[in-house]
């Protein structure tokens, strides 16, 4: 099994949102949420426990297409937020 | 060549081109766009249709020339917007979002496509010319020119395979329908109204030409941005919606996280799909608001909307569990009648309690409809002037609250707004797995039913296929059995279908 670049608090988190995996399934970082099965309101809750669970905030002008394109963009953004806080 | 606008039969109502113009004009200082933080009055708005108008000129457009404009929302896409309404060229305009999907088709639609600034290159065609928003100069001119071609603007969806189905809206149609709309909602230039929708969509289309004839600040998040659309409609003080229902249900999981106060929100209007009972009473409560509550009803293939339903939201929500809100009752100019429709023996039942497919009689239908197959202009009525009929796939009863959704003709169904036809989905999934019998069907979420001996998961379906279509409509869930039940005939059975599904949820 590949290892993943994010921590395991961040794996569930992205897993309790994808719709389209299995517990065996490995989340590639690189694989965009609309194939994982994770819509708007999918990427809402994400974002939210996200702040809860990392303690950070999202500013509205991350919430881009960019950042919010694949489990490896959104953990980037993630750190670095965590990072400048 | 149509003819001009004082000569047409029932041409009672201005062009819709007239009535942007006016406001343009009218309204000078005051805000016509918010986008992303950035404010534009109507005398940025009306300088840039200008200066889109000059360049039509200059590059030799005229107003049957069909250009589609590729663009980020921003002042250059309203401004495209507005010069192809007032008749500079025949207008679509798109954000890059979802055209990336309807690509390949384009061509047979439109003779030209323009994409202005940095948008994503695996658009229409390698020859487009790409334009910066510099290459748009200042003209100079003061006037705004408005040119009656008879037609407002082609509406483009992708539709469910990314094959572009386009709608060539009349403008004196699209005007009568603005005048009314603007006078229901009683619409002012102290509306502020919030676009939830992609504005490249029909229903945003329509929204922005209602607000910007009225005088209203239209603001449209970017992107993303639209996940917080409770909180930044809240922060920019709206008074008017009109949204799908997907729309509503995320920003009542927004409000359920963050607390939003609409309280400026006087009118939530839905639109785009059907519209369950408990969601309007449940956003309201959400976000704090008392604002009056409308169902519309139209179709890509209009100038706007056709039917409308006011309701209170709470009284509506006491329904019975799964109701729907009705779509109510048509607009002024709009004739709307039950017509049989060919069913089959499943549906005998509906037949029997009254239900048939809605049958629209209005100058409002599009003047031309083009599929993949082709263009095919919509017969219109000779007796009547610009009156067409357009049998809408939809099946509805009637009631004491006007007409209510009962589903469509054939397979096609609606999800998150977007029309899906189920029977395509099933060629796709089984082109995808070698040709396996397959059957999606569409209960909670899109659950492919597949004959084969091997599991196959929904994430690698979803791998395979997803290039090929929207993300939406991926199915989200994969049953594999052996053999797929079959009629008589030999045919699969829906219904059997239907009854797997239901036993694999029960654990049977």
């Amino acid at each position: 099994m590949t290892e993943q670049p994010w921590d395991e608090k961040y794996d569930h988190l992205v897993r309790s949102y994808c719709g389209r995996t299995e517990s065996q399934d490995t989340i590639a970082p690189d694989i965009p949420f609309d194939l994982l099965g994770v819509d708007s309101v999918g990427l809402l809750g994400l974002i939210v426990d996200s702040e809860e669970v990392f303690g950070v905030e999202f500013p509205n002008d991350l919430l881009t297409s960019d950042v919010l394109a694949t489990p490896g963009t959104f953990w980037q953004a993630l750190k670095d937020l965590m990072s400048a806080s | 060549m149509r003819k001009p606008l004082a000569e047409r039969e029932g041409a009672t109502a201005p062009a819709v081109g007239q009535l942007l113009a006016a406001a343009l004009s009218r309204h000078d200082s005051r805000p016509a766009l918010s986008v992303g933080g950035e404010v534009y009055t109507y005398r940025d708005l009306l300088r840039r249709t200008i200066d889109y108008q000059a360049f039509a000129l200059q590059a030799g457009l005229t107003a049957t020339d069909r250009v589609l404009f590729v663009a980020e929302p921003g002042l250059d896409f309203y401004a495209c917007l507005v010069a192809g309404t007032l008749g500079a060229y025949t207008i679509s305009v798109a954000t890059p979002a979802p055209l990336a999907a309807a690509s390949a088709n384009l061509a047979r639609h439109l003779q030209s496509v323009m994409v202005i600034g940095d948008v994503p290159s695996d658009l229409p065609s390698a020859a487009r010319p790409a334009l910066s928003p510099a290459q748009i100069k200042a003209s100079g001119h003061r006037d705004l020119a408005v040119v009656d071609c008879g037609h407002a603007y082609l509406s483009v969806t992708s539709g469910t395979m990314g094959q572009p189905v386009s709608a060539l809206v009349d403008a004196v149609a699209l005007g009568h329908f603005v005048s009314w709309a603007a006078s229901e909602f009683a619409l002012t230039a102290a509306d502020r109204w919030f676009e939830a929708a992609d504005p490249g969509s029909d229903l945003a289309l329509t929204n922005a030409l209602l607000a910007l004839s009225s005088g209203a600040c239209l603001t449209t998040p970017l992107g993303r941005q639209r996940l917080r659309t409770a909180t930044l409609a809240a922060l920019n003080g709206t008074t008017v919606m009109r949204i799908v229902p997907a729309a509503g249900d995320l920003m009542l999981a927004e409000a359920s996280r963050r607390s939003a106060n609409l309280a400026d929100l006087r009118l939530l209007a839905f639109g785009g799909d059907q519209l369950p009972a408990a969601l309007p009473g449940r956003v309201l409560e959400a976000t704090r608001s008392n604002a009056r509550t409308v169902n519309t009803y139209g179709m890509t293939e209009s100038a706007g909307f056709l039917l409308y339903h006011w309701f209170d939201a709470h009284h509506v929500a006491a329904g019975a569990p799964g109701a729907t809100v009705p779509l109510g009752q048509p607009i002024p100019g709009v004739t709307a009648r039950i017509e049989p429709w060919p069913g089959n023996s499943e549906s005998e039942t509906e037949k029997m309690a009254g239900v048939g497919e809605l049958t629209i009689e209005s100058a409002a239908v599009a003047l031309e409809i083009c599929t993949a197959a082709g263009k095919n202009p919509v017969s219109r009525k000779a007796t009547a002037g610009a009156v067409a009929e357009f049998r809408t796939g939809d099946l509805v009863r009637r009631g004491s609250d006007g007409f209510t959704f009962c589903g469509r003709i054939g397979r096609e169904v609606k999800i998150r707004g977007t029309r899906v036809n189920l029977a395509q989905l099933d060629r796709l999934v089984s082109d995808a797995l070698g040709q396996s019998t397959c059957v999606v069907r569409h209960e909670d979420m899109l659950v492919a039913l597949v004959e084969s001996e091997a599991p196959i998961s929904a994430l690698g379906l979803a791998k395979s296929i997803g290039a090929t279509a929207r993300s939406s409509v991926l199915p989200q869930r994969v049953i594999t059995v052996s053999q797929l039940p079959r009629t008589r005939t030999g045919k699969v059975s829906l219904a059997g279908c239907q009854e797997i599904v239901r036993r694999v949820d029960c654990g049977e």
